[in-house]
């Protein structure tokens, strides 16, 4: 984006906004130089609306405001209640919608509005951004990016299989301001048990955590905040969507943009090579792979131009229209028309002869029918599998190895099968939303499975971990110790191109620690504090389902 | 950084019922741990996010707790920016001292407005409060608002800004460049968007941190019976020495110690080896090291070289070396004159003004225009941080025509000084009120002439209404008044080959708030009137600046 002079527009910090509960809010304005009609571009954070937050994009946040004021936007930054400058008392999600929505008509009422407003944000300010929308049902455009949401596709679990990543998060916004990430000895606190206690290990009083697990159910009212589809397809809201096939929010995005999608209203999907450091500023190296300088855009010029559309009738111009995806393998952007579909499905089959276990096993993916019999995992918690080499903190930059996508470090380990195919005699693009069918028997009362697809590049060089799946078993409803079982499981939706001499390879681990929190084998996940040992076999066989679905694409360029 | 356990969002009672929250962080071991403490308005989990700082004293065997002061972060009740707490402060360190991760010996570390809070602290003598370590921050009690300078510090409402609402403000957010010229002061806060701070406060003579409402009296300076280490650097807030002279009548004295290198206001806790445009290499040192032997030997009686060691670690700049003295100022240092003289004109470094060791040499007078509607400008960045310039080759003001600029002759051989340098001045003014500012340099043999002092730290001037006393007194223009103004603290060696150079003008904006030569109330100027000032030097109406000389004997 080009330089703007900044230095003439006013500013006018902490404005009180009362909300009908008494409480005041704190919004920051950044105004254009001149006086006059503008429409007003609103943010609201629990980050810090000015400081230290990331808002997504950018710079310091304020440096941001400035530079869409400079472009004739009002900007409203604001704390979200208990948070920052605002007074109250924070609840996550509990109040974003009312607050939202009061933020939302105090602007309308501005001298300078001219009736247009506009909401973005990342992460928690972009659920913030659809709970105000839903609430107030006017609003003229939406830019979210990486947005929380939808309980069990990876907000607090996946499956069951609770995500621990959020006990950090929640570190994070403890109290009124952002925590220091890397100090608590994370290692050691994640290993503390029983699950349910681990905010005492952390040392923290003032967060959510014994909350949030008292309420995994999915459909628990205690999560009817985030229920916001049925409003949502309901309003025409023009909507940026924006997330990363390794966003762990991703499920959430596809949430939202399919609830508007179902409005008349254009929504705009863009989904880069990004996890969720990258989606808010993206860098052509993710997890230790170069995705290339082409992958890069300029997220900011792409809200700006995009508001500029909705927000002042401008015409689109270059680049910046319609929905964009980057597939992977090829590294390059493609204009879609949504969020991606399969146009045929594949099926493979797992199989072994011997064993499966690591990636020096023999497990395959094959179109034969399988003919070896089960493969056996045997699980100590106390030695869990490792979603990070050396893992520090989820902090960005935290870990002395990085947040690696290449998972060798996982199919290194005896407690992982690993089934791959041969290599690739021609490309084959991956576009959807893959399913593997496992069945299953265990000796314990409850066990996970985390099930991951991969690239395994040329000779096995490299590991590109494409997506993941997981469930608690005691979730599918019908676990018995000693039964054969069969469960169904969905990806993440991945749009990949498996390159000639690549190898599609599909892995399966009872832990992914500290990512995940370490299933103890008995029946009482958030309250055990003795870890069992689980045996659990993975069948395949004539009478057996296990078998991959993948979603291909019939790409023209093939 | 080795935390073993972490204690988040504490909440401590104190006296009236206000909740402060405090975050503690403990190191490897079965405890107790002797602790050390932060209070802070600047939200207590910054000094968290830094493992070559205070952290570094978890590796030590510390625990350290980390205090939001009343009403800011996470603390209950109402901030009020320079009002002393010293109940909260006796209260929290008590509360400490009954965890039982606490050993019961207790010290208190930061630097500026962390210093502050310390010395606040001790004030309110919490019994297991052993030892202090408050770093560049003066409050000490004064004649004059604004570090006895009586001149508003415009500068204020940057830091107002930052420490506005409850949390941190980025200072980037204002648009400083072009609202920093607005008048009347009395808006400037409205003017920039800051409605909400505390600028309304300080034009109603509410809060200034020379006031008894924020400093220490000397029977607390007296009562003081705990060890102090004092820091700061010597392009940092100099009213920190202030502090060390009040402190020289404390029960504790002998215990005492002063630590002053080659600084900015950051680099007492990372010295660096260039400031400006100076190689200060040989001021680089562990800084926290040095600061946790203080601590170990006080809370955990580990007899260290500091035990032993003189009280007062100086850098001495110009020759760049380290002294260590009993005493600061050098014990041996006398104050000096040297009398300002020029063939008629002394404006700026092309002047023909000089400095003479003798009274009588010359017969004349000195004049310059103030224009505040046109003032020099410091290099201070509003929007990174502008508390403390680095010592920069100050020509870029001292070639301007309204400042006088007197040189010495290059020295035969060297001159050392130790303590505070002043101007002794003849001086009238066509305006009833002006601004008097002195200024040293080091003029090098090749022509940089390096501050001595920050060009934008408050302490070194006057506003002449105040001449005589808090009472204002308006000048009667064209009378000659003799008035004296505070310069810098030095200990520092001209070089032989090196000048001596002494400024005097009328402005220091943006830090401080132009005269506008009016003579009402700084806060309502609108109009800014150009101030025509006259310096005498002749025998009877002399303009002296006095040097506190070390013998050459003696260093």
């Amino acid at each position: 984006m080009q330089f703007f002079d900044t230095t003439r527009i006013r500013t006018r910090f902490d404005e009180r906004l009362p909300v009908a509960d008494g409480v005041e809010l704190s919004v920051d304005l950044y105004l254009p130089p001149e006086p006059g009609k503008y429409p007003v571009l609103l943010n609201r954070t629990a980050a810090d609306n000015n400081r230290s937050g990331r808002a997504g994009i950018s710079v310091a946040p304020a440096e941001r405001w400035k530079i869409l004021a400079a472009q004739g936007y009002i900007v409203a930054a604001a704390d979200v209640r208990g948070r920052g400058d605002s007074g109250g008392e924070f609840t996550p999600f509990k109040n974003e919608a009312s607050d939202g929505a009061s933020t939302i008509a105090w602007l309308r009422k501005l001298e300078e509005a001219n009736g247009k407003i506009g909401l973005f944000g990342a992460g928690y300010a972009a659920y913030c951004v659809w709970a105000a929308a839903a609430a107030d049902g006017q609003v003229d455009a939406i830019a979210s990016i990486s947005p929380f949401g939808a309980v069990g596709e990876g907000l607090l679990h996946r499956g069951g299989v609770v995500r621990l990543d959020w006990l950090f998060w929640m570190h994070l916004i403890g109290g009124r301001t952002v925590q220091a990430a890397n100090v608590p000895p994370w290692p050691t606190i994640y290993r503390h048990l029983p699950l349910k206690t681990m905010d005492e290990a952390l040392g923290r009083s003032d967060i959510w955590w014994q909350d949030w697990l008292a309420h995994l159910d999915s459909n628990d009212p205690y999560w009817k905040p985030l229920d916001l589809a049925g409003q949502l397809n309901r309003l025409d809201i023009p909507g940026l969507h924006i997330t990363g096939w390794w966003d762990g929010q991703i499920g959430a995005a596809r949430y939202y943009y399919e609830a508007t999608k179902q409005s008349a209203a254009p929504q705009r999907l863009i989904i880069g090579p990004w996890d969720t450091t990258a989606v808010r500023r993206p860098t052509p190296v993710v997890g230790g792979f170069d995705f290339g300088p082409r992958s890069l855009i300029d997220l900011d010029e792409e809200l700006v131009r995009y508001f500029d559309e909705y927000l002042k009738d401008e015409p689109p111009k270059g680049a910046h229209t319609g929905s964009r995806i980057f597939i992977t393998g090829r590294n390059e952007w493609q204009v879609c028309k949504g969020w991606p579909e399969a146009d045929i499905v594949y099926e493979m089959n797992l199989d072994s002869s011997v064993a499966a276990n690591t990636r020096r096993g023999d497990g395959v993916l094959t179109r034969t029918a399988a003919q070896g019999g089960p493969d056996i995992i045997t699980h100590n918690p106390e030695m869990p599998v490792e979603f990070q080499p050396r893992f520090v903190s989820f902090a960005t930059g935290a870990n002395p190895l990085g947040n690696t996508l290449d998972q060798a470090y996982i199919t290194a380990r005896d407690e992982v099968l690993v089934y791959t195919s041969s290599p690739l005699e021609k490309m084959v693009t991956l576009s959807g939303r893959a399913r593997v069918t496992l069945t299953i028997r265990t000796d314990a009362s409850d066990t996970d499975l985390i099930v991951l697809l991969s690239d395994s590049f040329p000779l096995g060089s490299r590991d590109l971990q494409l997506s993941h799946t997981a469930i608690r078993l005691s979730t599918w409803g019908h676990n018995k110790p000693g039964e054969l079982l069969t469960i169904e499981l969905e990806f993440d939706e991945i749009v990949h191109d498996f390159l000639p001499g690549h190898q599609i390879r599909l892995a399966v681990t009872p832990s992914l620690f500290p990512l995940y929190a370490r299933n103890l084998h008995t029946d009482e996940y958030i309250a055990a504090r003795e870890p069992g040992i689980a045996n659990i076999e993975l069948h395949h066989g004539p009478n057996h389902p296990a078998k991959l679905v993948l979603p291909l694409a019939l790409d023209a360029s093939q | 950084m080795s935390v073993a356990r972490t204690l988040w969002n504490q909440h401590v009672k104190v006296h009236d019922g206000t909740e402060i929250a405090l975050d503690v962080m403990l190191p490897p071991g079965g405890g107790p741990f002797p602790t050390v403490i932060l209070r802070t308005p600047y939200v207590r989990g910054s000094y968290l996010k830094s493992p070559r700082s205070w952290m570094r004293l978890l590796d030590h065997g510390y625990a350290f707790v980390v205090v939001d002061i009343r009403g800011r972060n996470d603390s209950g009740g109402d901030w009020r920016l320079w009002i002393k707490d010293p109940e909260d402060g006796h209260d929290v360190i008590e509360w400490v001292a009954g965890q039982s991760w606490c050993s019961g010996k207790i010290g208190m570390v930061g630097g500026s407005y962390d210093g502050v809070t310390q010395w606040w602290t001790a004030a309110g003598r919490p019994p297991h409060l052993s030892c202090i370590v408050p770093l560049c921050t003066g409050h000490t009690r004064q004649t004059l608002s604004n570090f006895n300078t009586g001149i508003p510090v415009q500068y204020w409402l940057w830091l107002m800004n930052s420490v506005s609402g409850k949390t941190m403000q980025y200072s980037g957010a204002p648009s400083w460049e072009d609202g920093m010229m607005h008048l009347p002061l009395k808006t400037l806060d409205e003017r920039l968007g800051l409605s909400r701070s505390a600028w309304q406060q300080y034009v109603a003579d509410e809060i200034d941190p020379s006031s008894p409402d924020s400093t220490l009296s000397n029977e607390d300076y007296a009562n003081i019976d705990i060890p102090v280490l004092i820091g700061v650097g010597w392009w940092d807030d100099q009213e920190t020495i202030v502090a060390w002279k009040a402190l020289q009548q404390a029960k504790s004295v002998a215990d005492c110690r002063l630590l002053i290198g080659a600084w900015d206001h950051v680099g007492n806790i990372a010295p660096r080896p260039v400031l400006g445009g100076l190689d200060v290499s040989a001021s680089v040192m562990d800084t926290i090291g040095y600061m946790e032997k203080f601590l170990a030997l006080h809370l955990k009686g580990e007899q260290n070289d500091i035990a032993e060691a003189p009280r007062c670690h100086i850098f001495r700049t110009g020759e760049q070396c380290w002294d260590d003295l009993d005493q600061w100022p050098h014990p041996q240092a006398v104050d000096i004159p040297m009398y300002l003289a020029s063939g008629g004109d002394a404006r700026s470094l092309r002047g023909n003004g000089w400095l003479s060791a003798d009274s009588v040499v010359t017969s004349g007078s000195d004049t310059y225009i103030y224009d505040p509607n046109n003032p020099g400008r410091d290099m201070s960045n509003m929007a990174v941080f502008a508390w403390s310039d680095p010592p920069l080759d100050c020509r870029y003001l001292q070639r301007r025509q309204d400042i006088l600029v007197y040189d010495s002759e290059p020295f035969a051989v060297s001159l050392m000084l130790s303590g505070r340098i002043r101007l002794r001045a003849h001086i009238s003014s066509d305006r009833p009120d002006t601004d008097l500012y002195v200024g040293i340099s080091d003029v090098h043999p090749d022509g940089r002439a390096i501050g001595l002092f920050a060009t934008n730290e408050p302490g070194c001037g006057l506003r002449l209404r105040y001449r005589n006393g808090p009472v204002a007194e308006l000048l009667k223009p064209g009378e000659i008044y003799e008035v004296e103004v505070n310069g810098p603290w030095v200990h520092h060696v001209f070089k032989a080959g090196h000048r001596l150079r002494v400024t005097v003008n009328s402005n220091n904006f943006t830090l401080m708030a132009r005269n506008a030569g009016s003579g009402k109330h700084w806060a309502e100027d609108d109009v800014l009137y150009p101030q025509t000032n006259t310096l005498y030097h002749s025998p009877d109406k002399p303009s002296q600046v006095i040097l506190p000389v070390v013998p050459a004997e003696v260093h």
